[in-house]
């Protein structure tokens, strides 16, 4: 009965219960398998397919090298065999590279509006654990304030930013550095070299 | 319910994870993978891409829409495949001038019979010469049938009427030849 399943599945004259039938039959015959490989070996070798006499069936090595799942929908299939880049264009990838992930991770910071960006499975980051666009309600105590310039509401991102990086051991402490020098250099000196662009610092 | 009606339900039930509908496919594409690799990577190396083929087809799975058939998606995944290879070994591509819509135009495998081993050529006569001397040994209906089936092409439908008997008949028929078929395949590829 599955051999006579297995034909009609070769015609494509298989019903789907059927099919589901013989698949739990296949399993559990390897006679089965192999008639199915005989069957489709004689129809190549009529449409012209030329086998070499001592070619081995690569079935067994290659189910044995599957998953247990296919990969989901839209991920990525890494390349097996990886080309070869000429030394010169090492600098170039790899800034690309970067510029990508700063390109990625600058859409991303901006919460609403991300719906539709498409993000790669397994490489979205974390969420913030509150985001600093989130409305005035719901952000930490220190930004609750309201702004009264968007100078103001600028620092207070860049602020909550370092921080969060700090929590995250990502090196905000740094980031908030800087930022603290350069506000506290800013009124006087900074339109100072903005009028005289030639004796800038 | 076409072949490629059949590759559908196989890649469907392989996408839920079922690893045994995809090794169905592998079986039945297998040779015709190897040999289109084979033409730019080399015998030798063929089934070692061809295997590879089958393991990037099965993880890019999910992502088959079905917009082509199975065959036309597995075919350029052999051709990128074994340009990559080539591309990995320090090697500069074949020349071959093998594009995607080759796989529609010219059935999968016509233009492909150029690989010209002895051996394989060989085994391939050997096989048509067995199948042929099987189904001319084959009592009337059943050669009727087959033959129908395989060099016309017909569906089941079509060769009931043709031989006007009903579907259930035709279909044992081509199983019973196909059995024959296989009885006479069995020694020489075992």
């Amino acid at each position: 009965m599955a051999k006579d399943s297995l034909s009609a599945l070769l015609d494509g004259e298989c019903s789907a219960s059927e099919l589901d039938r013989m698949l739990e039959e296949i399993e559990r015959s390897p006679d089965l398998k192999a008639s199915w490989s005989r069957l489709c070996l004689a129809r190549d070798s009529a449409e012209g397919v030329r086998v070499r006499k001592d070619q081995r069936c690569i079935c067994a090595d290659v189910m044995s090298r599957l998953d247990v799942q296919p990969a989901s929908a839209g991920a990525r299939v890494l390349p097996l065999f990886r080309p070869r880049l000429q030394g010169y264009w090492k600098p170039f990838a790899a800034l690309a590279a970067a510029a990508s992930v700063a390109a990625v991770a600058v859409s991303l910071s901006f919460g609403d509006r991300s719906e539709g960006i498409l993000t790669v499975p397994g490489l979205a980051p974390q969420p913030a654990i509150t985001p600093v666009s989130a409305p005035l309600a719901q952000r930490p105590r220190y930004l609750q304030t309201v702004s009264t310039s968007p100078e103001e509401e600028l620092r207070a991102y860049l602020i909550e930013h370092s921080n969060t990086l700090a929590d995250r051991g990502m090196g905000g402490t740094l980031s908030y550095a800087r930022f603290a020098a350069h506000t506290l250099s800013e009124p006087a000196e900074l339109s100072a070299a903005m009028e005289s662009p030639g004796e800038r610092p | 319910m076409s072949e490629n009606h059949i590759d559908e339900q196989l890649v469907a039930r392989a996408q839920a994870g079922d690893p045994r509908a995809f090794e169905l496919l592998v079986r039945k594409y297998q040779y015709k993978i190897v040999q289109l690799v084979g033409r730019l990577v080399g015998e030798a190396e063929a089934p070692d891409v061809a295997q590879e083929t089958f393991v990037r087809a099965w993880r890019a799975l999910a992502g088959f829409r079905g917009q082509s058939a199975f065959y036309t998606w597995l075919y350029r995944i052999g051709i990128n495949t074994a340009k990559n290879y080539i591309v990995s070994r320090g090697r500069r591509p074949a020349d071959q001038d093998i594009d995607i819509a080759d796989a529609e135009l010219y059935g999968h495998t016509e233009h492909l019979s150029d690989v010209t081993t002895p051996e394989a050529e060989l085994l391939s006569e050997e096989i048509k010469r067995r199948v042929a001397e099987t189904i001319a040994e084959l009592p009337p209906d059943l050669r009727k049938a087959i033959t129908l089936r395989e060099l016309e092409g017909l569906s089941y439908e079509e060769i009931a009427e043709a031989m006007d008997c009903p579907i259930g008949t035709v279909r044992s028929r081509i199983f019973r030849a196909r059995e024959a078929i296989d009885a006479a395949l069995k020694p020489l590829l075992e």
